[in-house]
């Protein structure tokens, strides 16, 4: 290994996937090449995904295995990752995903053409067999360009809009500028601010069509779809996007978009608060309620004119009960 | 000019295919090609078909070689289905990808019930199609009504002979003629899957535990599998073996070896994974088998019939009971691995001669079986073979009732079926002026023979 040049590191953190931990392996077997490692990052697993990994890290070519002695989040588990990664590029997979054969060089390949700091990629969402290609959303394709062109105008999907870590590939150079770290104080939403971090202190990104991240959207206990307060994070999550556009000199675009994202993320929420218990439901409207308090008020009523009739009616009452 | 197009999802499909090929199965034709799928549920995550030995050799016999999966990608091939109305879009397109030109075409598919092969002789709508034989299954009924566009154009059933006497009931509904590969050319052509360095690497026969994917195919629980797997260890363990394989099914997702390990230990007995990269059928042309153990396995019945290898099922009881719903097309290959192949636990003495089980099973009743639980998951389909199910279910119902469910037979009212409900009791006096009361819907009527407890005046009762 000395002298051994890594062109990707993959980082892969898992988290009692044992269904899925061989199928993600087996995949990652596919992608193996002679100038890329796979850093296994066992989050602390109860299950049999320990020794799934432990036995995938002997037989995969390029693997190693971290291991964290107890249950420390996404976010820690991708720092454990990136903190042992020697590769000149970083990319993600979570461990309960899949990528097709051949995607992470096709990855290294389009940053290395485009040379630029970050590119990023649509993906699958697979359910079963059935299968849905996302794109993200983001104009002129293919081409490097500014890195804040992909936060774009309010009321416009743009890349910001798809804060998947695992959808995209990234420089080293990122990661000495500390820009790929995770805030590990956010359980759920830690995508957000780390997507919003890349595209306003990097200088350039690309958005290409490459596809072949394997989503799942069946897992019943996959984190988005647990009901418990971990969820709630998306508040701080956003807080701290909007403190940090606050600051910038583009102030007056980036929190408008901020806001607007933060506006659709909290009526999802709620559309979905049926999920909680009756207590929980009182508590996330009072954080949302006590958040709302703490915005400025005049980029959040012009955000709230732009959006649709349903919508703003339900951040319109929560103001009201915020005044 | 004619351009045969072979589809095959397996290892095992593609030497079928090819043995159905070199016994000079087919009309001639000018250019072959091959095109390879995989329909596990995680395709990206299954090990390449090229990848099993010997696939190479067999695909270098093709003019081409074309990836379906990746034709379609993303789309998965049991879901993606062509829009009737786009059909000739889609044949332009596979034409122009296949390099097929104005060629007249001649498809070779195998489970032509569903996609991919049915979406492919869609779009091939002047294509002539062959069908072959996906193991066991093709000796059930066709499972779902076919395209008549699909299923006019169909020409023949090939399948090798994995259990002579009995004619495959697949297709049979739209009287589609059956044509057996002969076991010499399926031998020819596995022989050639033998992997180059497996033959110094193997040292006495072991017994070889053949996997199925019964977790993948929603027939039970992950748990359940493995744990009959551990099963099929201890019998083997019991009946004198002690040198045991463990043999992956090729479509089945990565299971969870420790606990296979963790059985064998437990009985004192040495097991080995089979390299997923080499078919079970490689193990049995080289003479490494000395017993095949299964639940319900087409590698059975091939080591049986065409290698003449003792075999032995496990398991079999429990998934004739479990199996559902009744048409569930697994039936007739659990059918027939109960009738044809003894228990594992049957074996008297270690290592017993199991070679004459399959001779000892009296054929023509195996045949009129087949016949008449075929009748009984597909009745519609098989309406014309109704009489034969009646006389055999009337002869051995009683001594073959363990591969039926009596609310089946009663509902299809075939012999076996539930005793009608007991005849009402003649009418007494009393019970005839009751009739007679209700008969009268008089008010007075009602009142009397309301519960007392009940009764409400009688004007509102008229009312």
């Amino acid at each position: 290994m000395v002298g051994k040049v890594i062109r990707l590191s993959v980082i892969v953190p898992f988290f009692n996937v044992e269904r899925y931990a061989a199928e993600n392996l087996a995949s990652l077997a596919q992608n193996a090449n002679p100038d890329m490692e796979f850093i296994l990052v066992d989050d602390g697993s109860t299950d049999a995904t320990s020794s799934i990994i432990a036995e995938g890290a002997a037989w995969l070519s390029g693997a190693q295995l971290i291991r964290l002695s107890r249950n420390s989040g996404l976010s820690a588990a991708r720092n454990a990752g990136l903190a042992q990664a020697r590769g000149r590029y970083l990319s993600f997979l979570d461990g309960d995903d899949v990528a097709a054969p051949g995607h992470f060089s096709a990855l290294v390949q389009v940053i290395e053409r485009l040379r630029c700091d970050f590119v990023r990629t649509d993906h699958v969402q697979v359910r079963g067999r059935q299968r849905l290609l996302h794109r993200t959303s983001h104009a002129p394709r293919g081409v490097a360009c500014p890195a804040r062109s992909g936060i774009g105008p309010a009321g416009q999907r743009s890349s910001v809009d798809a804060p998947y870590a695992w959808a995209g590939i990234y420089h080293r150079r990122l990661l000495e500028a500390g820009l790929l770290r995770f805030d590990e104080d956010l359980r759920t939403c830690e995508d957000r601010p780390w997507i919003w971090g890349l595209h306003l202190h990097a200088h350039t990104f690309a958005v290409v069509g490459l596809h072949g991240v394997r989503y799942r959207r069946d897992i019943s206990a996959s984190l988005t779809q647990l009901s418990d307060e971990r969820q709630f994070d998306f508040i701080p999550a956003f807080e701290r996007i909007i403190h940090q556009v606050s600051a910038d000199p583009d102030a007056s675009i980036l929190l408008l978009k901020a806001l607007r994202s933060y506006c659709a993320v909290i009526c999802h929420h709620l559309s979905q608060r049926e999920r909680y218990p009756l207590s929980l439901q009182y508590k996330l409207q009072n954080a949302i309620v006590a958040s709302l308090r703490r915005l400025p008020v005049e980029p959040l009523q012009i955000t709230i004119a732009a959006l649709d009739v349903e919508r703003a009616v339900t951040v319109e009452k929560l103001l009201l009960e915020a005044a | 000019m004619t351009t045969q197009i072979v589809l095959a999802s397996t290892a095992f499909g593609l030497v079928t295919a090819t043995a159905a090929y070199e016994s000079g199965g087919f009309d001639r034709c000018e250019r072959r090609i091959l095109v390879i799928t995989c329909t596990t549920a995680m395709p990206e995550a299954t090990m390449p078909m090229r990848a099993v030995a010997g696939v190479s050799e067999l695909m270098s016999r093709f003019d081409a070689v074309y990836d379906y999966n990746a034709c379609i990608e993303p789309q998965h091939p049991s879901i993606w289905r062509p829009r009737p109305g786009d059909l000739p879009l889609w044949e332009r397109h596979f034409r122009q990808l296949w390099d097929l030109g104005a060629d007249d075409l001649h498809l070779v598919v195998e489970s032509i019930h569903v996609n991919p092969a049915q979406a492919v002789c869609r779009i091939f709508g002047d294509a002539r199609i062959d069908v072959y034989a996906d193991g066991l299954m093709s000796y059930g009924p066709t499972r779902s009504a076919l395209p008549e566009m699909v299923a006019s154009r169909i020409e023949r059933l090939l399948h090798p002979d994995l259990v002579p006497g009995v004619t495959p009931l697949l297709l049979s509904d739209r009287r589609v003629p059956t044509v057996i590969i002969p076991d010499e050319s399926f031998r020819a052509v596995a022989k050639i899957m033998i992997a180059e360095n497996a033959v110094a690497r193997s040292s006495e026969p072991v017994a070889m535990i053949v996997g199925q994917y019964l977790a993948a195919g929603e027939l039970m629980c992950e748990l359940q599998e493995v744990d009959l797997y551990a099963e099929m260890i201890s019998r083997c363990a019991e009946a004198g073996y002690s040198a045991l394989v463990f043999k992956p099914h090729p479509s089945a997702p990565p299971t969870q070896l420790a606990r296979l390990h963790h059985a064998a230990r437990a009985q004192g007995v040495r097991l080995a994974i089979a390299d997923e990269r080499e078919l079970a059928e490689a193990w049995f042309e080289r003479g490494a088998v000395e017993l095949v153990v299964g639940c319900f396995s087409t590698g059975l019945l091939t080591a049986a019939t065409i290698y003449g290898l003792p075999v032995a099922r496990v398991g079999t009881e429990m998934m004739l009971e479990q199996l559902t719903p009744f048409q569930n097309s697994n039936r007739i290959p659990v059918t027939l691995v109960d009738a044809l192949i003894p228990d594992l636990s049957s074996l008297a003495g270690p290592k017993n001669a199991l070679r004459s089980s399959m001779e000892e099973a009296n054929m023509d009743e195996v045949r009129a079986l087949v016949v008449a639980v075929g009748y009984a998951m597909q009745p519609l389909r098989l309406a014309a073979r109704r009489p034969e199910a009646v006389a055999f279910l009337a002869e051995h119902y009683e001594s073959h009732s363990r591969y039926f469910k009596r609310r089946r037979l009663t509902r299809l009212g075939l012999p076996g079926r539930m005793p009608p409900p007991l005849p009402t009791p003649k009418p007494t006096a009393g019970s005839r002026l009751c009739r007679r009361l209700r008969r009268a819907r008089t008010s007075l009527g009602q009142w009397l023979l309301s519960a007392p407890g009940t009764r409400r005046n009688s004007t509102e009762s008229a009312a």
